[in-house]
């Protein structure tokens, strides 16, 4: 499993993040189906945000399922609760098909998608 | 309620009656919600006619399309977000599965409550809460689907993170509930980790 220590936040920008998408303006969509359509790239589980969770419990979903240390489940959690969304895992499709069901086993908001290179 | 804590390889709580009560039907209603999802109507309509039925106005006319019931739309999101056909491929292969883990979840903090309440003398004030570490993560995630449920019902959204501005009666009383939810949670969590209380 191919977790992402630091550039989590920069793999998946905003759509009109700076460095999102260069100069088109694209939608999100665009953008991630053209993402998809690129062979040989992982897979990336992205954990939203939502104002229900309470962080003290995604901090401990990412200690007790991912089994990170608590300083970067926490800096995860935060990841998550500023930016409204972050990376948590990159890998094989069916593995982030696995995290994905298991983080909403957890009742947190979980997708999967492609990244880009 | 006295929070929980860890005590050795236990954790332990105390619940007023009408707290394990609440707890209970709130818990039995979700455990309708979804078994109706799933399309087992064994448990269906077995809700205590004159509890709170907080999350019936939900269960809308129509086509079971997870779309137009909140609360089922967030506890049994899309994975993919951008892939329709991907997210009902997946939801196929795995919405059952996943939800009658959340419903044995669910079932076991019913079946806990109740049975405390059977041991525990008529006259106590307090039912005492005791859990193992797989009893403790089962409360754990059935708590989270309940305040899931019932923010969903608030109108709890990222814009609105405290519900509606201007709630009615009802709404205030659920948004306690919901509140409370939150602090049993909150203490379980630390229990869990082996924090203290703060």
């Amino acid at each position: 499993m191919g977790l992402m220590p630091s550039s989590a936040s920069t793999l998946l920008p905003a759509p009109g993040a700076p460095g999102a998408t260069g100069a088109a303006p694209e939608t999100a969509q665009q953008e991630a189906t053209q993402l998809r359509e690129l062979p040989d790239h992982p897979w990336a589980l992205v954990v939203w945000d939502d104002p229900v969770n309470l962080m003290s419990y995604v901090s401990y979903v990412f200690r007790s399922y991912f089994g990170f240390e608590q300083a970067e489940a926490h800096r995860l959690m935060l990841l998550v609760h500023e930016e409204g969304r972050a990376v948590v895992a990159t890998g094989s499709h069916e593995e982030m098909e696995r995290h994905v069901e298991a983080m909403h086993d957890f009742g947190l908001w979980a997708s999967l998608q492609k990244v880009g290179g | 309620m006295r929070p929980f804590r860890r005590m050795g390889d236990r954790l332990d709580a105390e619940l007023e009656g009408a707290e394990a009560r609440l707890i209970v039907n709130l818990a039995a209603q979700l455990i309708t919600l979804l078994r109706d999802r799933s399309g087992d109507a064994d448990e269906a309509h077995s809700v205590d006619s004159e509890g709170l039925d907080v999350f019936a106005r939900l269960e809308q006319r129509g086509p079971r399309s997870i779309s137009v019931d909140p609360v089922l739309a967030r506890l049994l999101p899309d994975a993919y977000r951008d892939d329709e056909q991907a997210s009902a491929e997946f939801r196929r292969l795995t919405e059952p599965g996943l939800i009658d883990r959340k419903v044995a979840q669910l079932r076991t903090v019913v079946a806990d409550l109740t049975s405390i309440e059977t041991v525990t003398e008529e006259d106590a004030e307090d039912l005492p809460v005791d859990l193992d570490e797989a009893g403790a993560v089962a409360w754990l995630r059935a708590f989270t689907d309940l305040r899931l449920a019932l923010a969903s019902r608030l109108g709890i959204e990222p814009e609105t993170p405290r519900g509606p501005e201007e709630p009615d009666e009802d709404t205030v009383g659920l948004l306690a509930v919901y509140d409370w939810l939150g602090l049993v949670q909150e203490s379980l969590v630390a229990a869990l980790q082996g924090e203290p209380l703060g």
